[in-house]
């Protein structure tokens, strides 16, 4: 976990992906006016690039939940 | 009467027997059915143990760990003391613990938490909620130890390494288990965690038990979050397992089911859109070209075509008029320039040289005709292309019937009156 996504690029990414499918909701509606729709090709390419960006440097980050309750509950358990 | 035997009252042969008993079973382990079970509206639950030849009276106090929900028939293992009531001249069995005794008991516990939990409506398919396709943040609750953690973390990391994971190191077995993984679940949904993944990895009946429990259940019943359940190996059905929004088989499963959209999914996603506004762009442009093409069908406009065109024929007509007159104009301007081109050219003074006379100069200017001119004299001869020094020889009547002392030039030839 040497360079985790802050948050914020997490929210930002999160965002990203959520406005590409309301672009593909768009597209599913049709009848976009060639203008719309070029705007949206232009937007939509920069969120591609960017999501992909995001993706290729993604790195897995675990946050450890510290239990509330008494030590017992922390106590780690062997199963298997 | 026997002397030397003391009499006591009762509540001092009770108090007797109560250090006696008390002392002698300060912990036991009974085996029975039991019978009269009741959960009384304090907590705390009274219940008989019995087998064929006795019966015990039982109580188990609130808040003793309980993994299961008794009932009488149900065979169980207790764990406790004996304690006497003086006032009711009885003694009962003080348990801490209570197992289902063998399989088939966990069987029989199973089964009724499972109807009755069904009854209440729990599993209904309309309550389960559907996971999140784009999931990023996800709290685990599982043990820190087992191969269930290590699994997931691996699955996720290689599938969807852009997610952001809480673990919660939880109890998933032995007696504090039910209450620490719905403490975990609890404090899982303070997280802005999308879905819960509850679960450990393969053991046995026993071990898999407090996903059997109802204070389980509770939690996961009550979790803000979508709880996917991920306990023991394919095989194995918990309550949790009905409870849970999502039932896992197993915990790498669960791993998989919460990153179905991962990494490589959603850049496959990205390349399809990509295309995708690609063709929309294209098909767009086609299809405003076809329809262009089907205004340009239509029969007005088709008129107005031919309107055109018979316009633009009269037009290349009168065009090639137009040509035809300004050549006509060219030509015979063209014509005109060369008459005076001819006409200046037979002004010019020196034009006759080129037929092959010559212009009589003395010092450099012209010689009059009326000039007289006399012997030895020094005269220049300007021909077409050379400037000849000359001198006067002798003077030579001429060959007309003109005053032989004064030549001039015929007027009846062209060419003289024009010389000068």
């Amino acid at each position: 976990m040497s360079t985790p996504p802050s948050p914020n690029n997490l929210r930002s990414f999160e965002e990203q992906m959520a406005r590409l499918e309301e672009i593909v909701a768009l597209l599913d509606r049709g009848n976009l006016p060639l203008e719309q729709l070029l705007e949206l090709y232009e937007e939509a390419i920069r969120l591609i690039a960017a999501c992909r960006q995001y993706l290729e440097n993604a790195e897995q980050r675990v946050i450890a939940i510290r239990s509330l309750a008494s030590g017992e509950a922390a106590e780690p358990t062997a199963e298997d | 009467m026997p002397d030397g035997v003391p009499t006591v009252t009762v509540s001092e042969l009770t108090q007797q027997l109560q250090l006696l008993l008390e002392e002698a079973f300060p912990y036991v382990r009974v085996r029975g059915e039991i019978s009269n079970y009741k959960l009384h509206s304090s907590g705390h639950r009274y219940f008989t143990l019995k087998d064929e030849g006795a019966q015990i009276a039982c109580v188990l106090w609130r808040g003793r760990p309980l993994n299961f929900e008794p009932s009488d028939g149900m065979r169980v293992v207790a764990e406790g003391n004996i304690s006497v009531r003086p006032q009711r001249g009885q003694y009962q069995l003080d348990c801490w613990s209570l197992e289902p005794d063998g399989i088939g008991s966990l069987y029989e516990a199973f089964e009724q938490l499972k109807q009755e939990l069904q009854a209440r409506g729990w599993f209904d398919a309309a309550r389960k909620r559907p996971l999140p396709r784009l999931i990023l943040r996800i709290g685990i609750a599982t043990s820190p130890t087992g191969a269930a953690i290590h699994d997931m973390l691996t699955t996720l990391r290689r599938r969807m390494p852009a997610a952001i994971i809480y673990f919660r190191p939880t109890l998933v077995q032995g007696e504090g288990a039910p209450a620490d993984i719905a403490q975990a679940i609890a404090e899982l949904n303070q997280t802005d965690a999308q879905v819960l993944i509850v679960g450990r990895g393969g053991g046995s009946l026993e071990d898999l038990w407090a996903f059997n429990t109802l204070e389980v259940a509770q939690a996961i019943y009550h979790s803000r979050i979508p709880v996917v359940s991920a306990v023991g190996h394919e095989v194995d059905y918990t309550i949790a397992d009905f409870v849970a929004d999502v039932r896992a088989p197993t915990p790498t499963a669960a791993a998989e089911l919460v990153s179905q959209f991962g990494l490589q999914a959603i850049l496959e996603w990205l390349a399809a859109v990509e295309q995708r506004l690609g063709r929309e762009l294209s098909g767009q442009l086609e299809r405003m070209r076809q329809r262009l093409e089907s205004i340009e069908r239509h029969s007005a406009f088709r008129r107005f075509h031919e309107r055109l065109h018979l316009l633009g024929q009269e037009l290349d007509e009168f065009a090639e008029r137009l040509d035809a007159a300004i050549v006509r104009l060219l030509q015979r301007a063209a014509e005109r320039l060369h008459m005076v081109e001819l006409r200046c050219q037979s002004l010019y003074p020196l034009a006759p040289l080129r037929r092959g006379f010559a212009l009589l100069q003395a010092q450099g200017k012209f010689v009059p005709a009326e000039q007289p001119l006399h012997r030895g004299q020094q005269l220049e001869l300007l021909r077409l292309n050379d400037r000849l020094a000359v001198r006067v020889l002798q003077r030579l009547p001429r060959a007309d019937s003109h005053n032989e002392e004064r030549p001039h030039v015929h007027p009846s030839i062209p060419e003289q009156p024009s010389l000068f």
